[in-house]
């Protein structure tokens, strides 16, 4: 329901529109009728049309359909009817509690449902191949399907009418036709004594009315949930003064105690009812705080009762008995469950937070100003017949004609990403496409302008060489941003493709120097470093192994030396004698074992402590 | 020939059992009785085969038959068919039916010649019913229930139907069926005549509960009274059957 909220305030409407508002009632009844009314005009056809038949039932009553209230001449026209499509569609939407279609009006419905079928593509070619039976019978059960789906979703409507708008509506002169007011209900007193006209006139407030003053009416808003409290008397009057904050609190309160489970949500009392009793520390923290909330909230009530007894209306959001019992109706309650003040409140709110209590207080008394087609009960939902144009409209747009360039660009970048050498060198071979072919649209591959620099900046060591060596792509073409494919070059391996490169092609091939690529490597030299670098490595893990050991043996000395207890020296040994098992580990998993054994050391040594205690 | 049996007491005889013109069967009970009554009736006449259907005793529900065939759910194990192939004459066609509604019984009330069936029934289904038991199937409901099974009794001289059909759904059914109908009830009041009951062209067996005004209503609709008793009947006709095709 579209509703902006106006800038008037439920207690000081302005003198000429509070004498132009008329109520409308939109009350259930008010829309019901119309619905019924619908309903009951196919009813009322199918029996004129039933009633014809009744007088002739001397005659042929035999030859008579009741659920179609169709009358054949001979037995055969009857026993064929029975066999017929229509009929069976009658049977079923009688199952359903469905009046009877006549002839004429399954012809259309079918027509419909083949025009939906047709509009919805895929489904037609299948449809197209059965048989015509088959199809007339599959179009018989899907129309079935999808009258109980209207069915169904129609009665869902009926529902959804039957709800209590939680408005009251008002129309003005001063408004524009098509509007209304529409104020909460939940402000007017529940047995509704009064019009509800009457009520806001006598609650208007005086022209210049003291905002904190005892004879100034005053509401009571309380929210309580998830451990967060909320509460506040709020006076009548505005503060005019303050446009961005004019409620004026003459209490308030809010404070918050850990009370749900963390990622399991619910209170720790729900879970304890459910689950029974945890033991956790958590939970009885949580078990503690939800006593302490209740006992804090119940004590507040009761420093405030002066203002709870003279406030006008009590809005309480207390979701759940827990919570709720918590507010109202407990023993010496301030608050009786059966107060007619007591009221909810009709939307949703967020976490009880002092802003949050201010804003349901606006939200509550500024009224809305509504279109009326809103109020008006839904409309049926589209049939069968309005859907159907819909679906073909759903057609792909018509493609963006491409250039071949960006054609041959998709082309070239999804072949380069998938590292597929061949096909690309087939590719630019029969389209005549150098290999520096630069990327269009331009301003999108400002980055990577061709098809080398893509590689590079993938790092696709094995695309660098291929366009390199076999394709002869220049590596001194530059970007945008005046960098060369090699200055893309994310890791190693691509650098070395590069300088492989160089190698391969001679220094005469291109201006290397322009390019950037680093000095020519041989593939002798690539696979030297690497068994150097190898070597290095291993050096240094031996290093830290021993290292490791010695640190080890030098803390198990100082332990002998001040006499420590060695229970866990046998473990720390162990140490030495995994050393094998050590060695082939990275750094971080043998520092990761390490540190388990230590910790277990500890333990023991602690248990060993504790039981020389006993 | 009407009469009263039990099933280890229950009076749903048609639930435990199912008769037809050629040939009879019953559930494996804890004791012979009931058969011992079916057998008393029948033994000479036709054969009655005890079983089971997917293990379960009733078979009345999940199988319906005529003389022609026998159609049984896709629950039946092939042991069972097996039994019954072996069991019942070779002139009996025995099929298995992939329904989603299994409970053939309850879905399909037939003769030798028309059949009722429930409307949601598959396609396949219904031209297996066509096929298997020659005949001609219509989809109806009796007294706005889908499950004509359960609600109608039929054999090829007459049918009991649910007592709450309306008088002009009783003209159309039978014109429909081709055999005089009648609504009532069985076992002391029970509309579910279907399942109450077991007929065939000359034998019926109700439960143990039928009144005698139901038992001698099912005797006259089904026609299975000796001939001077049926004379007493014809005089009583107009009392006991409000409308007749």
């Amino acid at each position: 329901m579209t509703a902006r909220t106006s800038p008037f305030y439920v207690y000081s409407l302005p003198e000429s529109l509070l004498s132009s508002l008329v109520p409308i009632s939109f009350e259930p009844t008010s829309s019901a009728p119309v619905t019924s009314e619908q309903q009951a005009l196919p009813i009322q056809s199918s029996l004129t049309q039933s009633s014809d038949p009744l007088p002739q039932s001397s005659e042929s009553t035999s030859k008579q359909c009741n659920t179609c209230n169709y009358s054949a001449t001979s037995t055969e026209e009857q026993r064929d009817h029975y066999k017929s499509d229509y009929h069976k569609f009658n049977v079923k939407r009688k199952v359903l509690g469905l009046p009877a279609v006549g002839g004429p009006e399954f012809e259309t419905m079918l027509d419909e449902l083949e025009e939906s079928i047709s509009g919805s593509g895929s489904d037609s070619s299948d449809s197209d191949t059965d048989s015509l039976s088959e199809s007339t019978a599959d179009k018989v059960s899907s129309l079935i399907a999808k009258t109980a789906l209207a069915t169904i979703q129609e009665n869902a409507d009926d529902e959804a009418v039957a709800v209590r708008s939680p408005f009251h509506l008002f129309q003005s002169s001063l408004l524009p036709p098509e509007d209304v007011l529409a104020i909460y209900s939940t402000l007017f007193p529940v047995p509704e004594d009064a019009a509800p006209l009457d009520v806001i006139r006598s609650r208007q407030l005086a022209p210049k009315v003291q905002t904190q003053a005892p004879s100034t009416p005053v509401s009571a808003i309380f929210m309580l949930g998830g451990g967060h409290f909320a509460g506040a008397i709020i006076s009548h009057a505005l503060n005019p003064q303050n446009k961005l904050d004019p409620v004026v609190f003459v209490q308030h309160k809010t404070f918050h105690r850990y009370t749900t489970r963390r990622k399991q949500g619910g209170a720790q009392s729900a879970s304890d009812n459910a689950h029974g009793k945890a033991h956790s520390a958590g939970s009885n923290l949580r078990r503690y705080n939800e006593a302490a909330l209740e006992k804090e909230v119940r004590e507040l009530l009761a420093e405030w009762k002066l203002y709870i007894d003279r406030a006008e209306h009590i809005f309480v959001r207390a979701n759940g008995r827990q919570n709720r019992g918590i507010l109202v109706g407990y023993d010496g309650a301030v608050i009786g469950s059966r107060d007619k003040r007591l009221k909810g409140i009709p939307f949703s709110t967020r976490r009880a937070t002092g802003s949050e209590v201010k804003r349901v207080w606006l939200e509550l008394t500024r009224p809305k100003i509504m279109k009326k087609e809103a109020l008006a009960p839904p409309k049926p939902k589209p049939k069968l017949k309005e859907i159907a144009p819909v679906t073909p409209s759903k057609e792909p747009e018509p493609a963006k004609q491409l250039s071949p360039e960006e054609l041959h660009t998709s082309q070239i970048i999804a072949l380069v990403k998938k590292s597929r050498t061949n096909p690309l060198a087939t590719y630019l071979k029969s389209n005549q496409l150098s290999p520096d072919f630069r990327f269009e649209p331009a301003e999108q591959y400002h980055h990577t302008p061709t098809a080398l620099h893509l590689a590079a900046s993938l790092s696709l060591s094995r695309m660098v060489t291929f366009l390199l060596v076999t394709l002869g792509a220049s590596p001194t073409v530059r970007n945008d941003e005046g960098r060369t494919s090699w200055e893309l070059s994310g890791d190693r391996p691509t650098r070395d493709a590069f300088r492989l490169a160089r190698a391969e092609l001679g220094e005469r091939k291109w201006n290397w120097a322009e390019s950037g690529v680093g000095s020519a490597l041989t593939k002798d030299e690539v696979t030297a470093r690497v068994a150097r670098e190898k070597a290095s490595a291993e050096r240094e893990r031996a290093e830290e192994v021993k290292k490791l050991e010695r640190n080890v043996i030098t803390a198990n000395q100082n332990a002998a030396v001040t006499g420590g207890r060695k229970l866990a020296s046998s473990v720390v040994t162990s140490v030495g004698q995994d050393k094998q098992l050590l060695s082939g580990l990275t750094p971080e998993a043998r520092m990761k074992i390490e540190r388990e054994r230590r910790a277990r050391a500890v333990e023991a040594r602690l248990r060993a402590a504790q039981q020389q205690k006993q | 020939m009407a009469v009263r049996a039990q099933f280890e007491n229950s009076n749903e005889i048609g639930v435990f059992a199912t008769l037809t013109n050629s040939y009879s069967l019953v559930s494996v009970g804890a004791s012979e009785n009931f058969y011992s009554v079916l057998e008393a009736e029948l033994g000479d006449v036709i054969p009655i085969c005890h079983t089971t259907i997917g293990g379960t005793r009733i078979i009345g529900r999940l199988t319906a038959g005529n003389r022609r065939g026998l159609l049984v759910p896709a629950t039946t194990t092939d042991q069972e068919l097996q039994h019954l192939r072996n069991s019942l004459p070779d002139s009996v066609r025995i099929q298995r039916v992939e329904e989603r509604l299994s409970a053939l019984g309850n879905v399909i009330c037939c003769n030798d010649y028309v059949a009722l069936v429930h409307p949601d029934i598959e396609r396949e289904t219904e031209e297996l019913i066509s096929d298997v038991l020659g005949v001609e199937v219509f989809r109806q409901t009796i007294a706005d229930n889908v499950l004509v099974g359960s609600y109608c009794a039929l054999s090829n001289q007459g049918g009991l139907v649910h007592p709450k059909t309306s008088i002009q759904d009783q003209d159309e059914l039978s014109s429909l069926l081709q055999v005089p109908l009648v609504a009532g009830s069985i076992n002391r009041g029970s509309p579910v005549v279907g399942a109450g009951m077991i007929v065939n062209d000359w034998l019926a067996v109700t439960g143990l509960d039928t009144t005698a005004p139901e038992l001698s209503v099912v005797e006259s609709i089904f026609k299975l009274q000796d001939a001077q008793q049926g004379a007493i009947v014809g005089s009583m006709r107009d009392t006991l059957i409000e409308t007749y095709t």
